[in-house]
């Protein structure tokens, strides 16, 4: 009789899978080829490499902004490339996403912007006012909840893109950039905001120019070249 | 599940009526232009129903024919026969120069002493006709009518067919010109709709996006534009229906005594409830498929 340990581990269901993935652009040489990999629940993993590598097309396939041209992509155990719309909404719901821009409503204050993720699913107003407080807190913005974002920092309303990305407790958060408009000290901040986040049990991915943040982490590289995985 | 759902729908609500008002305006344009097209649509039917109204009253109008002077007792008497059994004719009735002299006496109240300076009668007898109220078409009756005008005995016919046959021309050619106008105006004002949803949906593209992004569905992202649009129909419908109420009681104050003077006792009714019901219906429909246009034209990029 064979030991426990001896036996191959079993495999945990990954949050995401992608197998044999490709994605081209009308006329284009391919943004992403022969892409296979795998993230498990908890981790944080970084996306690494030049522009135009294939980093954004790569999280846009995760939350069904752009299908795949061919490949299978599996999130939270559910066929990615295989989903009709309402899918994709239920999909949505579930993952975060962060991008360098922040994407911030400027008509809505920062609580209204927050809370717009909870009502879109028709959560009560005592609900939503606890959810976003406590998203805010996270984020350390509860005093700024009144305020526009035109008049925050960038820092500030990146802080807020967080908030909203994570609270209705998605089981992937995804980053674009998310400190490329920042100074190497806020990025800083926001990186130990995401360390802290997954911590707390979010699996993270990461798109980054930053190498240097990216080192200091010591965390799980992915390094994307000409829309293919480069190994060390 | 249902009141998450109620919950969703008071918040689409709510973001309609703040993009209604956000759009200014041309959102004002919007609603201007749908009341003008439904304004239309309800003198339409405000016409269409007093006309009809009138028609009928009309048709059951008495004719009265006014006779020849010194007829002897056995021409009126056998004339009243020919009368008598006429099939669209169901009442006769003889008024002879002097009951209608006391008639016309009680008709001036006050003024009666004015009579007293006459010293012959010049009213003339006259047979004063009820009309089957069956026979509504007015072509069916010009004929009998010709017939008695042209009597020896009959001096002249009134009440006849001739108006009774231009309002029902009226009517018809009314209705068209009505009923063409406020489609093209319909066509406008959803055209209008159209283009402020449009301008509602290039304002908050950024945050459509966002909406995207977090997990709302297709339809929840389009309702609150369809709401828009159906909100300013509806006001536009409301607006129709003040102006009409506006035109309806200058018109009554103004020309009702005239009409009153010339028709009798007819008077103009207002807008049935169930049509004042069908034009906000109408005019929400409008907006609403102004606003399905709009959304449709821009997935169609
Ligand atoms: N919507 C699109 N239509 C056409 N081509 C696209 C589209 N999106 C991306 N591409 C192409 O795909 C390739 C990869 O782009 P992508 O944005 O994924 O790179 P990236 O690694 O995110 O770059 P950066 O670091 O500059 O953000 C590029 O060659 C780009 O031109
Ligand atoms: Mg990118």
């Amino acid at each position: 009789m064979q030991s426990l340990s001896s036996l191959p581990p079993a495999p945990l269901s990954a949050i995401v899978q992608m197998f044999h993935v490709y994605k081209t652009f009308d006329g284009q040489k391919a943004a992403l080829a022969d892409i296979n990999l795998r993230i498990e629940p908890g981790e944080m993993v970084f996306l690494v490499g030049p522009s135009g590598a294939g980093k954004t097309t790569l999280l846009r396939l995760i939350f069904r902004e752009e299908k795949a041209s061919s490949g299978q992509i599996i999130v939270n155990g559910k066929n990615v490339s295989k989903m009709k719309d309402s899918q994709i909404c239920q999909l949505r719901r579930k993952i975060g996403v962060v991008f360098q821009d922040f994407k911030l409503i400027h008509s809505k204050t920062v609580f209204e912007n927050v809370a717009y993720v909870l009502q879109v699913l028709g959560k009560s107003k005592s609900e939503i006012g606890r959810k976003v407080w406590s998203a805010l807190r996270r984020v350390g913005l509860e005093h700024k909840m009144d305020v526009y974002p035109k008049r925050l920092s960038g820092g500030e309303q990146q802080r807020v893109a967080i908030a909203r990305a994570v609270v209705n407790d998605p089981v992937l958060l995804l980053a674009d950039e998310p400190t490329g408009n920042l100074d190497l000290d806020t990025a800083r901040e926001v990186m130990n905001l995401f360390i802290d986040i997954n911590i707390q049990g979010t699996t993270v991915l990461m798109a980054t120019h930053n190498l240097r943040i990216v080192e200091e982490m010591g965390k799980r590289v992915i390094s994307l070249r000409e829309g293919k995985i480069v190994h060390h | 599940m249902f009141t998450t759902r109620v919950r969703q729908l008071v918040y689409l609500l709510r973001q309609g009526i703040a993009d209604v008002r956000a759009a200014g305006i041309s959102a004002s344009f919007a609603v201007v232009s749908v009341a003008c097209s439904l304004l239309l649509l309800c003198l339409y039917f405000m016409v269409l129903g007093n006309l009809s109204k009138a028609l009928d009253s009309a048709l059951d109008l008495k004719v009265i024919l006014y006779l020849r002077e010194n007829l002897s007792q056995e021409q009126i008497g056998r004339l009243q026969k020919v009368l008598e059994g006429t099939a669209e004719i169901v009442n006769v009735r003889f008024i002879s120069q002097a009951a209608a002299l006391e008639e016309f006496r009680a008709s001036l109240g006050k003024e009666a002493y004015l009579l007293d300076a006459l010293d012959s009668n010049p009213l003339p007898a006259s047979f004063e006709l009820s009309l089957n109220p069956k026979v509504k078409e007015p072509n069916q009756l010009k004929p009998l009518l010709e017939y008695l005008a042209k009597r020896p005995e009959v001096e002249s016919v009134q009440g006849g067919v001739e108006w009774v046959e231009r309002l029902s021309n009226l009517l018809v050619a009314g209705r068209l010109i009505l009923l063409l106008l406020g489609v093209i105006l319909t066509i406008i004002s959803l055209v209008i709709i159209a283009t402020t949803i449009h301008l509602t949906v290039d304002r908050r593209r950024d945050e459509i996006s966002i909406m995207r992004l977090v997990g709302a569905s297709e339809w929840y992202i389009r309702l609150p534009f369809i709401f828009e649009g159906m909100l300013e129909g509806l006001l536009g419908g409301l607006l129709a229906i003040g102006l009409s109420a506006g035109l309806y009681y200058a018109f009554c104050w103004k020309v009702s005594p005239l009409i009153k003077l010339i028709f009798g006792a007819w008077s103009i009714d207002f807008l049935r409830l169930e049509k004042a019901l069908l034009i906000l219906v109408l005019g929400s429909a409008v907006g609403g498929a102004g606003a399905l246009v709009s959304l449709s034209c821009r997935s169609a990029k």
